[in-house]
């Protein structure tokens, strides 16, 4: 179990951590997401020790690391780190680099044999990092950093130097490999489908503060803040106004049971919205764009108001064609202020 | 940092004390106006300019001509070509003067050509003579940083001028000159910067520079503000010029596209057999003469003396002091250069470049400006071997700092961080990680101090204690007593000792290169 308990961190006269409390589950891979400067690779770096909270605890399974009075050297603290730029040492073979955080044990050649194992690395261990690819460096980065067995593994942004195509494949990999191990894991990233699909636990970040966690179809389909809801994927905020449980919009009437009366805001992911084709429609296409697996298509209110619908990759619709859409999946309501009716 | 700081200022106490020196002294100020104008100085800026005209324009023809043959044509051989091209770095500039001297006066090498000719002894010497020798061993200057513009150049923009219609000629001025044109401006700086301080050659050819001068005027030891003055005009000239370099450099300097370029070529066509020939005479010129009479003269001295009791000692000296001096300067500039990897900010590259300034000051001002601060200050070091190391810091610590940086960006902050996660504490980080990842960069840095200090002449002559003597030393006094005989053993253990070295170095880069 990790227990972060508000982190706050200032550097020169800007707060990048403003009070960042969670907890992970053992053996759970958890996901630092949110957009670039959001201040997540600064928590990594105070959870590995590399970087002092100004405020706030750590603790990694109830042994406290980094707290008042508290400060355990990043070399004492069991914690993994993989590195952006994964760091390998350059003048170390494959092997090496991997020996070098086991300690000097009669077992040390077999740990590493096992991690070179485990990573499909036992044909690469006399090369040395610049002759291997991208994908290769990444297993020798992860393997190095579970050799010596550490209590939690961090991933800052581990891909993020990979071309599209091999990024997929090893980002696969690597997750099914810290399954198998089953360490404790946090992984930052900025890329949302990695984020949405790695995450045993997500936690979504924005200027320095932890917005939500939880599991990753739950903070999809019902977002706390309009922040977490438009971070994790395309939709359209409206404005709408509630009235007897139904909410009014340009989209229609939904049911808005339990909510307060008055205007409000309403969050309509991109492919909950159904647009036909209607002579007597209040909607004009503006565009569309055909994306293989579906097409985005952008429609025109009378009133001015702009929508974004992911549609069926069969629908098409030239420009100006007169249509109507309608709600057709879940939707999360907002009051002004972007924080959800109670 | 506070270190880094102290450093950099040491290497500006001299010039500081030189100028306080020449302006702080009763009446300095209007000395200095009345010498400043004086029909003399202007002679002497006059040489000391044309000379470094004339050097560099000549230097530079032949450094780009020949770098396009070895480097972007299809000239048979090319890779022993490069080999010879880089040979005169070998050679100091008045090791070669020495030798060129010594062939040209009775009982040289071609002192025949003397007597066929009928003509006068003593002809080789002054302006053309120093011209011409200076050209003949800086040109390799110029000629490295060109190769390797014309390695980074891309064909395609050639390929382009082409294509809107140039001629073959006019694509490669259009489409080839700007892109090693920063190469270009910076070799020629390098040459000029090196005539206007070189020392050695010009004082042995009786070229009256700034450099020549200073040194006349030192050794008249009637008044030395003369000299001090003499040394700021050349200072003044030296920052002229590096602003005129600045300014050429930053106009139009062609862009890097990043992608692999693929570099030009240039079809010699039936030019091919003519220009390998054409290279070995060049050679023969640059390398051949001066070898084969250094041979001459040493062969025919040998049986008068065989193991001079001169040399030994100078050689020990030469050795043990380059050794200190390098270990000295290596460990002064490793904190410069640390500071300046791990902590790039305007402080540090500010004082990175005061513990440039050393490089690019002449080594007879460097000398004379430790003169007047040690008479002054400390007399106690006066001419100890303590002072002249002090000169080399000041002169070399610039050429350490740049491998000694490239040696702490291949260890950069991030691997040790991953070393400490890993859990390995400081010793072990040291030990395993940021040593072995420094050692190629300190051995570079080394080897580079090692050779430069070898070859060293104006400032190891002016502060080395009295009696005491340097290869170099040697050199230059048997050559000024016309003893070239006696200066063959000297100059071609310098020779040797800079052609070992220069080697070691290229082979340290490559292995180098191979493992980054």
């Amino acid at each position: 179990m990790i227990d972060i308990t508000d982190i706050k961190r200032r550097f020169g006269g800007h707060d990048v951590l403003k009070g960042v409390s969670f907890q992970i589950p053992a053996g759970h891979l958890a996901v630092l997401f949110g957009p670039s400067g959001c201040g997540k690779t600064t928590l990594l770096r105070i959870i590995a020790g590399l970087e002092h909270a100004d405020s706030g605890t750590v603790s990694i399974c109830g042994r406290k690391i980094a707290g008042p009075g508290t400060r355990v050297k990043p070399e004492d603290r069991k914690v993994g780190l993989v590195f952006q730029d994964l760091a390998l040492f350059p003048h170390l073979t494959v092997e090496k680099n991997i020996e070098f955080g086991i300690g000097r044990s009669a077992d040390r050649g077999q740990r590493t044999s096992e991690m070179l194992e485990l990573t499909h690395l036992e044909s690469l261990r006399d090369r040395f990092p610049h002759e291997l690819s991208g994908g290769e460096q990444q297993r020798v980065a992860v393997a190095r950093a579970l050799a010596p067995g550490p209590d939690l593994l961090l991933l800052d942004e581990p891909f993020a130097n990979l071309d599209a195509t091999l990024r997929c494949t090893v980002r696969n990999e690597m997750i099914e490999l810290l399954g198998r191990v089953g360490t404790t894991s946090i992984m930052v990233t900025h890329d949302r489908s990695e984020a949405l699909s790695a995450a045993q636990t997500l936690l979504v970040m924005s200027q320095g503060r932890l917005l939500q966690s939880g599991a990753p179809r739950e903070l999809y389909e019902n977002p706390e803040d309009r922040v977490v809801a438009t971070l994790l994927g395309d939709g359209n905020l409206l404005n709408c106004n509630i009235h007897d449980g139904k909410a009014e919009s340009c989209l229609g009437v939904v049911d808005a049971a339990d909510r307060p009366d008055g205007p409000a805001q309403i969050f309509v992911r991109t492919e909950h919205i159904t647009i036909e084709m209607d002579e007597n429609g209040k909607a004009t296409v503006i565009g569309s764009a055909y994306l293989g697996h579906d097409s985005m298509t952008e429609i025109r209110f009378l009133d001015g108001q702009m929508i974004k619908a992911r549609e069926h990759q069969d629908f098409t619709s030239a420009p100006g064609s007169i249509v109507t859409a309608r709600i057709s999946g879940p939707c999360t309501f907002f009051d002004q202020t972007g924080r959800p009716s109670p | 940092m506070f270190l880094c700081l102290l450093i950099g200022l040491l290497a500006l106490t001299p010039l500081a004390y030189l100028l306080i020196r020449t302006v702080g002294e009763d009446g300095g100020g209007a000395r200095a106006s009345s010498f400043l104008f004086s029909l003399r100085t202007l002679e002497h800026a006059g040489t000391s300019l044309g000379l470094a005209a004339v050097v560099t324009t000549a230097s530079t023809l032949v450094a780009l001509l020949l770098a396009l043959c070895t480097g972007a044509s299809d000239l048979p051989f090319r890779r022993t070509c490069t080999v010879l091209v880089v040979c005169p770095l070998a050679i100091p500039c008045y090791v070669g003067a020495a030798v060129y001297i010594g062939t040209f006066s009775p009982g040289g090498l071609l002192d025949g050509m003397n007597q066929a000719l009928g003509i006068r002894y003593g002809w080789f010497s002054g302006f053309w003579a120093s011209a011409f020798v200076l050209t003949l061993f800086t040109y390799p200057l110029a000629y490295l940083p060109i190769r390797a513009g014309l390695s980074r150049s891309d064909r395609t923009l050639l390929e382009a001028a082409r294509a809107l219609g140039h001629s073959r000629t006019g694509s490669w001025v259009h489409g080839m000159l700007p892109q090693i044109r920063p190469s270009l401006v910076a070799g020629s700086l390098m040459v000029a910067l090196y005539t206007l301080s070189e020392f050695g050659a010009v004082s042995m050819l009786r070229c009256n520079t700034f450099t020549r001068v200073i040194y006349l005027e030192y050794e008249s030891a009637f008044d030395r503000t003369g000299a001090a003055l003499s040394s700021l005009a050349l200072v003044a000239l030296i920052g002229l010029v590096l602003l005129l370099g600045e300014w050429m450099r930053g106009r139009n300097a062609a862009g890097h596209s990043g992608r692999p370029a693929r570099p030009c070529r240039w079809r010699l066509g039936r030019w091919r057999w003519v220009g390998v020939p054409g290279l070995i005479v060049f050679t023969l010129l640059s390398v051949g003469i001066p070898l084969i009479s250094i041979l001459d003269w040493w062969g025919r001295n040998r049986s008068a003396e065989p193991v001079p009791d001169a040399i030994l000692p100078a050689l020990v000296t030469t050795l043990s002091l380059a050794v200190v001096a390098a270990v000295v300067v290596v460990v002064l500039a490793l904190p410069t250069s640390m500071l300046a990897s791990r902590h790039p900010s305007t402080i540090s590259r500010m004082i990175e470049r005061i513990t440039h300034i050393g490089f690019g000051l002449p080594g007879i001002v460097i000398g004379l400006a430790l003169v007047f601060v040690t008479l002054r200050l400390v007399p106690a070091v006066y001419q100890t071997w303590g002072i002249v190391i002090a000169g080399y810091v000041i002169l070399f610590l610039a050429q350490a700092s740049g491998p000694l940086r490239a040696g702490f960006d291949r260890a950069p902050r991030p691997l040790e961080d991953a070393a400490r996660t890993l859990g390995a504490r400081w010793p072990r980080r040291l030990r395993r990680i940021t040593i072995p990842l420094l050692i190629p960069g300190m051995s570079s840095a080394f080897l580079l101090v090692f050779i430069s200090t070898t070859k060293e002449l104006p400032n190891t002559l002016l502060l080395a204690p009295a009696g005491s003597h340097t290869l170099s030393t040697r050199i230059w006094q048997y050559t000024e007593e016309a003893m070239y005989a006696e200066s063959a053993l000297p100059a071609l253990m310098l020779i040797a000792l800079s052609a070992m070295m220069v080697a070691g170095l290229v082979w340290r880069e490559g292995m180098v290169e191979k493992t980054a």
